[in-house]
This record gives C-alpha cells, sequence and structure tokens, in this order.
C-alpha cells in the first residue's frame, strides 16, 4: 500500500499513513476552511488499509488544536480504526497531549469513551 | 598600437588638459589654425591651439608672445571650467617670466599655481611652486621671503622623500644665509646640501649597478639564445644538404615520371574526381546550411505565435483578475452587510446593561463576520443568556449563527406562548435546538458529511429565586465566588449530529449569591496561540486570569481581558472568534419599580437607530415616547401638546438641539429638557447656556441616564 505524507500547513495538520513501517500518525493544528476536503482522503486511504490491516496498529495523535469541524473529523478517523478492531486485529490510540492542556486530555478521554479504543496517553512539557 | 597610441593621448589629455596633437605642427601652421578657430565656438581647440603656441614659442624663448598664448590658453580654459589647464599653465607663466627676469610676475603667476595646486593637493607641484618662488625672491635680493618658501618646500620634499628637491632647496637656503651673514646656517645648509647630493650619488650608483646586473643577466639571456639559434642554424644548414639530395632524387624521379605521362593523367583525373567532391559537399553544406535557415525562419514564426498566445493569455489572465478584483470587493461589501444583519440579529450588547448593569460582553470576530454570537432574553422573572460558537468562522460559522440565533428565539418564544417560560430549562432548550439543527440541515451518519453545528453554553438565570440553571455543549460556565472558581462542565456533546445525539443534554443547578460572577465565552480566547512558547492560552490560564480581576467592575474587567489577549496573541493571527461575556449577580437594579405610564417624553433624535435605543431601555418605565426628527418638529409639537419631558439631540438637520431649546425656554421655561452631548468641556457649555435643564454624555450610561430622567420629571 502506498504510504501517504501530507506536510503541515498553517491550518492542517501533519498526517503520516505508512504501512511498512506501522508509522500512522496525525500532528499539529487542524483547522482547515473545509474539513472534508482535508479528512476524506486520510479517510479513503484507512478505509483501503482496513480491508488487510497490520496484525496490531499503533496511532499517534498529536493535536495542539483543532477547530470544532476537526473535532468531529478526528472522531471519524477513530471510527474507522475502531472498525478495524472489530474485524480482530489490534489497534492502539496514543494520545500526546501538553501536559497542561487540561482540555486536550479531557478531549482524548472522550474519545477513548466515544470508540472504545485502546488508548495511551502521554503527556509533554 | 593604435589602442597604445590612443591611450597615452588620453593621459595626455587627462595630464595637461590639452590635446598635444598638434606637436608635430609648427609655429605657421598653427597661427593658420588659430586664425581659423577665432571667432568659433570651439573653445576647446582654440585653447589647445594658444598652449601650443605658448610652448613653441618659450621653446624659441619668444617669452612675450608665449606669454601671451599662455594668458589667452587660460582665459579661454577658464570659460571651460578646465581647472587643470588652468593650474598647469600658471606654472609656465611663471617659469617664462622667471626666464624673462620678470621675477615679479614670476611670483604672482607661481603663486596663483600654488593655490591652484593646494586646492587640488599636487604635493610635488607644490614643493615647485615654492622653490621657484623662493628662486625668484633670491633673484630680487628679498633673502628672507626666500628663505621663507625655501623651507616650505625643503620640508614638503622631505616628507616626499624628494631627495633632489631636497637638495636644491638646502643650496638655495645656504645661498640665502651666506648673503644675509648668517654663517652658521649656511655652512648648515651646505653640509645638507653636500650629504644628500652624496646620498642621491650613492643610489644613483646602487641605480646602474642594479640596472648594469639586469643588462648582464639579459646579455646572458640573449647569448644562450642566441647560442641556441646558432645551433638550430647548424642544423638547418644540414637539412638544407638533405634537401639538395632530395631534390637531385626528385628531379630523377620526374625525369621517370615524363615517361609515365598516363599516369599523370590518371592523377589529374583523381584530382579533378576530388574537385567534384568538395563541390558536391560545399553544395550540399549550403543546402543544409538554408534548410536550417528555413527551419530557424519556422521557428521564430512558431516562437512569435506562441508569444502572441501567451500574450493573449496574459491578458486573459489579467482580464480574470481583474475580474476577481472585482468579485472580491464585491464579496467584501456583501460580507459587510451581512455584518450588518448580524449584529441586527444578535441582540444589542447594551441591553443586557438594562438586567444586570454590571457587565460587559467582549466580542471579537475573527473575519467581518463571526461564527461565535452571544445570545440573551428576559422572560418574567427568568434571565436566558447563552454563548455559542458555530462551526467554522466567517460566513460558514455566520450562516449557523443565524441558524443558532433565530431558533433560541422560536424555542423560547414557543414555550412563553404555548405553556408557560417556567417549564423551560437549561438542558430542554439545548436538546430542542440539537434536534433543530440536525433535521434542518440534513444531517445523517454519512461519513465525510459537514456535521456542521455549535457549541453553546447557556444558563438560565432567576432572579426571584436566585438560581442558575446550567446546560452546556462542551462549552462551560465560570463562576466565581469568593475566590473559589465553580465550573460547570458542559456535555461532551455538540448541537449537532453526533454519537451521542440521543444522549440528552444535562443540566447542572447552582443556588446564586449576591457578587457572584458569572462567565460564559467560547473557546477563542483559551485556544488562542501567543506567548513566549506560541502556545494556546488554555483554560488554565483563562481561570486564573479570571480570578485576578473578578472583583473589580466588569467594564475594567472587559478592558483587561482583551488586552490580555491581544498581549497574548502578539504578532500571530487571531486564529478564531473570540467572545467572553460577564456579569454580576445581586447588583442587577431591581426594576426600581419605576412607572411612568402616566408621562410622556418627547424624543428629539434624527438617527433612527439612536431613537430605537432609548425606547428600548426606557419601555420597562412605561413612558409614553414622541419621536420628533429634528428641532423644529420639537418647537411645533410642544406649542400645542404637553410633554413631561423633552430628550435633545444636538446636530439635527432644519433646527440643532441648543435653538430648539432656547425656543422653547423662552415659550414655555418649565419644560425640562434633558441634553445628549458628545463629553466634551464645550458642548457641556454650549448645553447649560441654551437654556437645558441637564445634559448626558453620549454614548448613554443607561443608569445615569434613568436617573437623571428621574430627577427631571
Amino acid at each position: 500500500m502506498e504510504a501517504v505524507f501530507i506536510g503541515a500547513q498553517d491550518d492542517t495538520p501533519e498526517v503520516i499513513l505508512n504501512k511498512e513501517e506501522n508509522k500512522f500518525e496525525l500532528s499539529g493544528k487542524s483547522l482547515p476552511e473545509n474539513v472534508t476536503d482535508f479528512y476524506n482522503p486520510v479517510y479513503k486511504w484507512l478505509e483501503e488499509y482496513k480491508k488487510d490491516p497490520l496484525e496490531e496498529t499503533i496511532f499517534h495523535l498529536n493535536i495542539e488544536y483543532f477547530n470544532s469541524a476537526s473535532h468531529k473529523a478526528i472522531n471519524e478517523l477513530l471510527d474507522i480504526l475502531a472498525g478495524i478492531e472489530k474485524a480482530g486485529k489490534k489497534v492502539k490510540v496514543v494520545w500526546h497531549f501538553l501536559r497542561e492542556d487540561d482540555d486536550m486530555l479531557e478531549t482524548g478521554h472522550d474519545y477513548k469513551n466515544l470508540t472504545g479504543l485502546d488508548f495511551d496517553f502521554i503527556g509533554y512539557d | 598600437m593604435r589602442i597604445g597610441y590612443f591611450k597615452t593621448l588620453v593621459l595626455f589629455i587627462l595630464v595637461f588638459g590639452s590635446i598635444n596633437i598638434y606637436a608635430q605642427t609648427g609655429i605657421q601652421a598653427l597661427e593658420q589654425k588659430l586664425e581659423k578657430l577665432t571667432g568659433t565656438n570651439q573653445k576647446i581647440d582654440l585653447a589647445n591651439v594658444h598652449t601650443q603656441l605658448g610652448n613653441l614659442y618659450w621653446q624659441k624663448s619668444e617669452f612675450d608672445k608665449a606669454a601671451l598664448h599662455f594668458t589667452k590658453a587660460i582665459e579661454i580654459n577658464s570659460e571651460l571650467n578646465n581647472s587643470n589647464a588652468i593650474r598647469i599653465i600658471n606654472g609656465y607663466l611663471g617659469l617664462i617670466y622667471l626666464e624673462a627676469e620678470n621675477y615679479n610676475k614670476a611670483i604672482e603667476y607661481f603663486n596663483n599655481s600654488l593655490s591652484l595646486n593646494k586646492v587640488k593637493n599636487k604635493k610635488q607641484e607644490i614643493i615647485s611652486d615654492y622653490y621657484n618662488i623662493a628662486s625668484a625672491y633670491q633673484y630680487l635680493n628679498n633673502f628672507e621671503e626666500s628663505n621663507k618658501n625655501a623651507k616650505e618646500a625643503l620640508s614638503l620634499a622631505l616628507e616626499l622623500d624628494k631627495l633632489e628637491m631636497a637638495k636644491s632647496c638646502h643650496l638655495l637656503l645656504a645661498e640665502n644665509y651666506e648673503k644675509l651673514g648668517d654663517s652658521k646656517k649656511s655652512s648648515e645648509h651646505f653640509t645638507n646640501y653636500s650629504t644628500i647630493t652624496k646620498h642621491i650619488q650613492s643610489l644613483q650608483m646602487q641605480q646602474l649597478k642594479t640596472e648594469k646586473q639586469q643588462i648582464e643577466q639579459r646579455i646572458s639571456k640573449k647569448t644562450k639564445e642566441l647560442n641556441k639559434a646558432l645551433d638550430t642554424l647548424d642544423e638547418v644548414v644540414q637539412q638544407n644538404i638533405e634537401i639538395e639530395k632530395q631534390k637531385e632524387a626528385i628531379e630523377e624521379l620526374s625525369k621517370a615520371q615524363q615517361k609515365e605521362f598516363e599516369m599523370h593523367d590518371k592523377l589529374r583525373k583523381t584530382q579533378l574526381f576530388y574537385a567534384g567532391l568538395v563541390l558536391i559537399l560545399l553544395a550540399a553544406l549550403l543546402f543544409l546550411f538554408l534548410i536550417q535557415n528555413q527551419a530557424k525562419k519556422k521557428a521564430n514564426k512558431k516562437l512569435q505565435e506562441q508569444n502572441n498566445e501567451i500574450e493573449e493569455q496574459k491578458k486573459e489572465i489579467e482580464k480574470q483578475r481583474d475580474l476577481a478584483d472585482k468579485q472580491h470587493e464585491k464579496l467584501t461589501a456583501s460580507i459587510q452587510y451581512a455584518r450588518k444583519i448580524q449584529s441586527a440579529v444578535i441582540p444589542n450588547a447594551a441591553i443586557i446593561h438594562e438586567h444586570f448593569n454590571d457587565s460587559f460582553i467582549s466580542y471579537h470576530p475573527r473575519d467581518i463576520v463571526s461564527g461565535d454570537f452571544y445570545w440573551f432574553v428576559q422572560k418574567e422573572n427568568l434571565f436566558i443568556l447563552a454563548a455559542a460558537d458555530c462551526t467554522g468562522h466567517g460566513v460558514p460559522g455566520a450562516f449557523m449563527s443565524m441558524l443558532g440565533v433565530a431558533y433560541l428565539n422560536e424555542i423560547i418564544n414557543k414555550a412563553a406562548v404555548n405553556v408557560h417560560i417556567s417549564t423551560l430549562n437549561a438542558d430542554n432548550i439545548l436538546n430542542q435546538l440539537r434536534d433543530k439543527v440536525i433535521s434542518s440541515l440534513h444531517q445523517t451518519e454519512k461519513k465525510g458529511e459537514p456535521k456542521d453545528g455549535m457549541d453553546i453554553a447557556l444558563c438560565i438565570i432567576d432572579t426571584e429565586q436566585k438560581t442558575l440553571e446550567f446546560a452546556g455543549a462542551y462549552n462551560p460556565a465560570l463562576i466565581i465566588r469568593k475566590n473559589e472558581i465553580i465550573e460547570l462542565k458542559g456535555d461532551k456533546m455538540p448541537v449537532s449530529f453526533h454519537k451521542r445525539k440521543d444522549i440528552p443534554f444535562s443540566k447542572q443547578s447552582l443556588k446564586l449569591e449576591a457578587g457572584d460572577c458569572i462567565y460564559l465565552f467560547s473557546d477563542g480566547f483559551i485556544d488562542q496561540f501567543g506567548g513566549p512558547y506560541k502556545r494556546k492560552f488554555l483554560i488554565k490560564n483563562f481561570k486564573e486570569l479570571l480570578l485576578n480581576i473578578y472583583q473589580r467592575p466588569m467594564q475594567e474587567q472587559k478592558t483587561m481581558i482583551e488586552q490580555e489577549f491581544s498581549s497574548w496573541k502578539g504578532n500571530l493571527p487571531q486564529v478564531d472568534d473570540v467572545l467572553v461575556m460577564g456579569i454580576r449577580f445581586g447588583k442587577l437594579d431591581k426594576k426600581q419599580e419605576i412607572n411612568w405610564s402616566d408621562k410622556t417624553i418627547l424624543i428629539a433624535e434624527d438617527t433612527d437607530m439612536n431613537y430605537f435605543l432609548l425606547v428600548e431601555v426606557l419601555k420597562k418605565t412605561k413612558v409614553k415616547t414622541i419621536w420628533v426628527k429634528n428641532g423644529q418638529e420639537a418647537v411645533d409639537y410642544v406649542a400645542q401638546n404637553k410633554v413631561d419631558l423633552i430628550l435633545m439631540d444636538i446636530n439635527m438637520p432644519v433646527m440643532n438641539g441648543f435653538e430648539a431649546t432656547k425656543k422653547i425656554k423662552t415659550s414655555d421655561p418649565n419644560i425640562p429638557i434633558l441634553m445628549q452631548t458628545a463629553i466634551n468641556h464645550d458642548a457641556f457649555e454650549q448645553a447649560k447656556e441654551s437654556g437645558a435643564d441637564d445634559f448626558i454624555p453620549k454614548p448613554i450610561d443607561f443608569k445615569t441616564f434613568i436617573e437623571k430622567i428621574t430627577k427631571l420629571i
């Protein structure tokens, strides 16, 4: 499967989707004017990946800021990952957050509750 | 060669400021040339000819003529502003007069030359001038002056290490001192003269030695070369002998060849063949060249076509750009107008003061229109207050916000009409709002579809029961009471389609105490990047900020919050719309039980907006309001009808407020008139002068406004 790399912009995060290296990452700020335009290719890739995923998928989320539309978009992304888990493969989400940012930690927990996925929380300073 | 000559020529022009091209020509030829040039405008040539003639006459010791031509040359060069030539010719004239034994004149010209050389800082020439002046003075037997100048020349000569010059100066000084009878100084200078002379001689010897060595080296080199050449010559001689031998052999051979004429013939044919081949090749080359040329022409043509095409494309793009500019302009204008609509739909911020006079709303859209909105409504003893944050900002956000405001109004009004307002709960309002948003936007489960909606914090404050009920979609409410923050967190779901869309919103209730500060806000402030590490402000710091300032009057808090925001943000762009609202509970002007239903206020105000604002504030007093749009109408109305108070604007068409007040006060001094003025001393004075009973500065503070009316009515 062809790896995807999208460089970070002012209003969109960096995205790495690389099955060969088991590297899945979304990091930075997410506030695109049109959220669906940005996230649709990501969903599409993940849906494709879902057909033949790795035994264990580790997805890193390191979000500094997102607008409310991106909040929902990431929820959808996690839903796809939850689908992979339902199909019998392991999925782990590593939630990176600024230790001071209580809201971001809470958001992570909320996502965990919503999706039922296995979450690791890693705070940084 | 030519270039070399030209260079020399240019150098010559640069140094002497004259073209020496006539140097070879005799005096006669020059005089003829002069005749031709005289009266013409060829000043440069004229100056050059004079200079040349001066030089030639000088060589022939015809000093008068020389001086005449040089003087002319100076004149013309002055017109030409050729300061270099003037400087040099002055020096020549000095020398000529020195030779002609006219020493006073000589001194005069040397002095001219000296001052010009000083300007140009020509040090060597300065030395010469001083020395020449010294010589002239010596001839005049003015030994003191001669010494003075000789010393100047000497010190400069030593400075520049000009030994010959220094030597001459010492000799001159020695002679002068001898004449003056100062034998000591004379012998001193003479000693110096001899020493330098010897030194120069030794230097010259050295120079000669070096030159001799160089010449010897050159000679030995040449000798070597010569020997080599001789060797080569030997070889050549040898070769010649051999060639001679070969010649003989060839001759023999040619004799043999003569016999073989056929062979020669064949050879000629071959030669012809080759010549033909060469011709064909040349023709082919020519042909190729022609083809290439043709191709080139074609290519050029194509290029031209492409250029034209590009030009056209450029024009097209420019056209499109202009169109885009126009569209942008139109769009901006249209958004500007949309802003008006949005601000008309969102409740007027001033009205919240009516209910909570210690309150503020800080509202800063990122773009022209905003995705954030605040909303409030008062129904009986309930005051419903909300701060919402729609997905997106700018136009899409603004659309959402309009929907939000409309739905909130609808929900409240429906409840007020159909059942009773007291049946409304905060959670209930959000549930209804969510249903409306989902159904009206036809939101479904489908992935990749926008799930637009809003985050919101909503409070219902019951001013009688002194309770607060809160429901939130993500957004919280903060209440500060006695240095403690009570955070009422919103539910983790938005007002839109969401996994938890079927879970009802929850509500939290709180008993309010007097002095409680209630804050509602969107995430624009806490999510703003800035500070030293360009990080988010975070709710933690926001709470801290509020704790630090909550005891201050709310308007002051507003200023401080805005200052903190802008200093945190610094040069970074504003990320999202920013909305913060704060109210202090318990200080509300419990309606003051004003009832002016039997009173009439005449409002003279030409701006509709201001009038409606005033009416809105006065509504709860139940006073009857009459609206006139200028001073004349006010005067006319009062003449016919009874009013209890006149609220007078100043700047109005037809008749302004001052004039109207004067007129009304002269006919009926008992009608109280309250004048709205700008905050400025002159306006106060003028208001008083015109006879107004009191004045209220704009923008109107509503509490003061009601107080002032109460006093007057």
